[in-house]
């Protein structure tokens, strides 16, 4: 088991236990390792389609776990330009690999993202130290 | 990411103050995801519920259950006590013997269930002696309850602090605690317990019944019973909490996979299992959730009128299983259950199985609907998904995995 409280340097996070970076023009995002962790193992990922446009924190996909079901939101404005096709059939990905090979889906963001959208990950480190 | 309400969540408002079992250091050594329940800091997993299920159904894993209500009854008065608290008669239990039971309110409504098991040798000097087990959030009611109606000769004690429970469950359980604790498991049948040496003895491998009031024999013993939650073959360990951590760490040398109460809930709803505060609370009989082998009318208890006068006039839901075989769909606690686009009923208990790999429910219907075969919806967050009374259990016993 991975350690729960990793959370790299290279990319932004929110509060809802999201984590996104810019890959060009559009934006990768997941779930951080802590979600995965709480959410226990995800058995069924309903991808959203591409093209579907999202407000920043709209809903654009539902996970349901072993435990529980849990929405995940657009951490930005934008619409989906592709998804993990991946997770179809491997949806356990999302626990082995929450930064990699887990990802969810990309977003071509309404806005160019700023270098200050979101939380650092000293700030979500912080957010995850503080829960209880 | 936001969660919905969790299937393991307790009923009621979370307590100020967790409690933490005699294995807490272990859970935590062990990389636990640490969750409350029930008022104790609990192990929802060690890394994979699903891996943990599966350990479970294969070959071997153990859970911490020392957060449920580790009771003692002791006195000449001891067996009219449960009998009349329980659906069990308790004067018919023999030394050594267990039994599954329900404990009523005078409406027939299921407060909780348990497992009582005989612990004396019997037939000597000293007083009948039982040890009773209540889930964690029902002890305090069942011991007050059990501490109101008993005569002066009979004590009830709560051994939460001095004494800490191991379920060891799997096909390989057996060979595991015979290679590690030196004991022979073979005579103890389902339903059976027994004191065994611990440490290991050379010499003494067989259980035995003692006349010291429990927990006492603990100092040298494990009270080891043939029962479980899994539907597995399965052992629970009694243990000095002292000792508890010693004896996980040498299960877990033996081969054994920790796993905690996520890997509890999917493989006793597999089963078919109820979960106390979630398929009853107060508001179900027995007759309800379909557990009638379980209720003896052979004597006079809290709860029997109601239940007979429930027999005569017919149940007004049942409690079926429900299969949902189409794969995203998977039921929760609390969903609504409907026949075309009438109400039919709830889900109490629902989720997906690692076995079957499809979602499976428990859920209280109108007995017209209850047969097997009837074909049903979920109401899955605006979704109808369709679902298909089964019969129980989901996975029956020596199904291949």
């Amino acid at each position: 088991m991975s350690d729960p409280t990793s959370v790299p340097e290279d990319r932004r996070y929110t509060a809802e236990h999201e984590w996104f970076r810019a890959d060009g023009a559009e934006v990768v995002v997941g779930i951080t390792d802590y979600a995965q962790t709480q959410l226990t193992d995800v058995v069924f990922v309903d991808l959203p389609a591409v093209g579907k446009t999202a407000a920043a924190h709209g809903t654009l996909l539902t996970l349901e776990s072993v435990k529980t079901v849990s929405d995940v939101y657009a951490p930005v404005a934008g619409t989906v330009a592709a998804v993990n096709d991946q997770l179809k059939v491997h949806p356990e990905l999302i626990n082995q690999d929450p930064y990699g090979a887990g990802w969810l889906f990309r977003l071509q963001p309404a806005a160019p993202l700023g270098p200050s959208e979101g939380l650092s990950a000293a700030e979500y480190r912080a957010q995850i130290a503080a829960a209880p | 990411m936001t969660e919905a309400p969790g299937v393991l969540e307790t009923p009621g408002a979370a307590p100020v103050r967790l409690r933490q079992t005699p294995l807490d250091a272990f859970h935590r050594r062990h990389h636990g995801q640490m969750v409350p329940f029930a008022g104790w800091e609990m192990p929802l997993h060690y890394g994979s519920i699903v891996d943990e299920h599966r350990a479970v159904r294969t070959s071997v894993g153990f859970f911490d259950v020392s957060h449920m209500g580790i009771l003692s009854v002791r006195g000449a008065t001891a067996p009219a006590l449960l009998s009349r608290r329980l659906t069990a008669n308790a004067s018919q239990i023999v030394a050594g013997q267990c039994r599954y039971a329900f404990l009523l309110d005078a409406f027939g409504e299921i407060i909780d269930d348990l497992i009582l098991t005989r612990v004396d040798e019997g037939g000597g000097e000293a007083p009948p002696a039982f040890v009773v087990v209540p889930n964690a959030a029902r002890a305090a009611k069942v011991r007050n309850l059990l501490q109101e109606h008993r005569r002066p000769d009979t004590t009830v004690g709560w051994h939460n602090d001095a004494v800490a429970i191991l379920a060891v469950q799997g096909p390989e359980s057996r060979a595991l605690l015979e290679r590690s604790f030196g004991w022979s498991l073979r005579g103890l049948s389902p339903f059976h317990a027994g004191y065994f040496a611990w440490p290991p003895t050379a010499g003494e491998t067989v259980g035995r019944l003692l006349d010291d009031p429990f927990p006492g024999p603990l100092a040298k013993h494990a009270l080891v019973s043939r029962t479980g939650y899994t539907g597995e073959l399965g052992y629970e360990l009694f243990m000095e909490s002292a000792t508890a951590d010693a004896i996980a760490e040498r299960l877990v040398a033996g081969g054994a996979r920790p796993c905690g109460l996520g890997a509890r809930d999917t493989l006793r709803l597999e089963k078919g299992y109820l979960l106390s505060g979630q398929d009853f609370h107060e508001d179900r009989t027995p007759l309800e959730a379909g557990q009638d082998r379980f209720v003896e009318f052979d004597h006079n208890f809290v709860g029997r009128e109601a239940l007979e006068k429930q027999k005569a006039v017919g149940v007004p839901a049942h409690l079926v299983g429900l299969a949902l075989t189409d794969p995203t769909a998977i039921p929760r606690h609390g969903q609504a259950v409907l026949a075309g686009d009438q109400p039919a009923g709830t889900v109490t208990s629902g989720g997906f199985s690692p076995t079957l790999q499809h979602g499976i429910a428990l859920a209280y219907v109108a007995v017209p609907l209850s047969s097997a075969g009837t074909a049903l919806t979920v109401d899955i967050r605006g979704r109808r998904a369709a679902a298909l009374v089964v019969p129980l259990p989901f996975v029956p016993s020596g199904r291949p995995n």
